[in-house]
């Protein structure tokens, strides 16, 4: 679908065409669905999250006025109604990134030493079990702006109009939550040897 | 700043092909990967992680856009019964007043009483014909409605519909004694209904109408079949019906 095709779909789903909204939901199912089910972490909080969202969106579709890409507007619903349902369900409170993250821009990853090469350590995947444990441990607003970049493939700028940020704030974020994320699998235990450095730590 | 730090963090922006990367920022970056090995791990892992958060995405259940869809034909019910409302009770009130004061139905399906109470329930939508369902104590008017049967009964009696009217000298007597019951409530609720007892009546030469009073909205019991219908919005659109059906 075409930008053009998308906006005129949307003029009439605001007009009233209930239909027309059937095109949209086909187009974004997969996507929405899939966000949701890396927020959540489980495949029936999934489906009620994009439900909702979808719902969310239709309403809200009278004030949507093309000022930014449509997609970028409803992976915002989706991951704000994801990030709500998931704060309602945790009992600690959510803490941001940036207070835990107090060494900040200073620290490195460290990676264990092994013997193998960087093409070896390309090849080696990750478990998909491994990635969606690690991404559910990461706090909420870790993994909404991951999930931004890495499943619905927006770009800085987007992210940072989706979640209200700048865009270095959105990168150093990204960052950081990879890092986590990486860290996470390290200690988890399922990667040994995939992301080690060569022996040969030179300066 | 830490050098490999400062790198990762340069990894983290090539892998998203960060576009305010120099061309120079690019080249160094790759140069620095290809000599250390630390950040090249980092780089490897990056990637690897990238590509497993976004790999294998999964189909939705065909239920979501199921579910969707109804949802959103839900909605939409939902708002066109509250812009129907006002002219819905129209035909509600127009079938019971015809009932109860015997004025000359438009449509010939106002015959019998069992036809008009269905015919009324038919034209009304969704939320209002639960109040129905609650209201009435044997549920007579509990019939399953729909937009379908609405909008035929839209165009059988489309003067019904039409846009307000100047207020008109009282058709009758009685309408005058029903009418100075009539707050000419601006909006109409959806009326929670009818159990209750009537907050007042009155006497018609056919029988007696009761009204009650929800939520600023008045509704018609039916005296045959004690149903609550749905309200008025204010005397001139009664007054109009009537005249258009033969007051």
């Amino acid at each position: 679908m075409t930008r053009e095709e998308e906006l005129a779909i949307i003029r009439r789903v605001q007009k009233g065409d209930v239909n027309a909204f059937e095109a949209l939901v086909r187009a974004y199912e997969k996507n929405v669905y899939n966000l949701a089910l890396r927020m959540m972490g489980n495949a029936q909080d999934a489906e009620d999250m994009a439900q909702e969202a979808f719902l969310k969106a239709y309403n809200s579709l009278p004030g949507f006025r093309g000022d930014s890409k449509f997609s970028v507007w409803l992976y915002r619903i989706v991951s704000n109604v994801c990030l709500d349902q998931l704060r309602k369900k945790s009992k600690r409170p959510t803490v941001s990134l940036s207070m835990e993250d107090e060494d900040g821009e200073e620290t490195q990853l460290d990676l264990p030493d092994t013997a193998q090469s960087p093409e070896e350590m390309l090849e080696k995947k990750l478990t998909r079990e491994a990635v969606r444990r690690g991404l559910a441990q990461l706090p909420e607003d870790a993994r909404q702006i991951l999930l931004l970049r890495e499943i619905q493939g927006l770009s800085y700028e987007e992210i940072g109009e989706t979640l209200g940020l700048e865009a270095g704030t959105v990168k150093s974020r990204i960052f950081r939550a990879r890092k986590r994320l990486c860290a996470f699998l390290l200690e988890d235990g399922n990667i040994p040897d995939s992301f080690a450095s060569s022996k040969q730590r030179g300066g | 700043m830490n050098r490999h730090a400062y790198c990762q963090e340069l990894i983290s922006r090539l892998l998203d092909e960060d576009t305010t990367l120099t061309a120079e920022e690019n080249a160094a970056l790759q140069a620095h990967l290809a000599e250390c090995a630390d950040c090249a791990a980092v780089y490897a892992a990056f990637s690897a992680l990238s590509e497993a958060i976004g790999e294998d995405l999964e189909e939705p259940p065909a239920s979501l856009h199921e579910n969707v869809m109804a949802d959103i034909r839900r909605e939409e019910l939902r708002r066109r019964s509250s812009r129907r409302h006002r002219w819905t009770w129209f035909a509600a009130a127009a079938a019971a007043l015809a009932l109860v004061i015997g004025f000359a139905p438009r449509a010939s399906q106002m015959a019998s009483a069992n036809g008009a109470a269905k015919l009324t329930a038919g034209i009304v939508n969704a939320a209002p014909a639960e109040v129905l369902h609650d209201a009435a104590a044997g549920d007579r008017l509990a019939v399953a409605c729909d937009s379908a049967e609405a909008e035929e009964y839209e165009e059988a009696a489309p003067a019904a519909y039409a846009a307000e009217a100047a207020p008109a000298a009282p058709a009758a007597l009685r309408m005058d004694a029903l009418l100075a019951f009539l707050d000419g409530t601006e909006t109409a609720q959806e009326s929670e209904a009818a159990a209750s007892p009537a907050d007042y009546r009155i006497e018609t030469d056919e029988g007696v109408l009761e009204i009650v009073k929800r939520g600023g909205a008045l509704c018609y019991r039916d005296p045959h079949s004690g149903a609550a219908l749905v309200s008025a919005h204010s005397e001139e659109e009664l007054l109009t019906f009537l005249r258009e059906h033969g007051a």
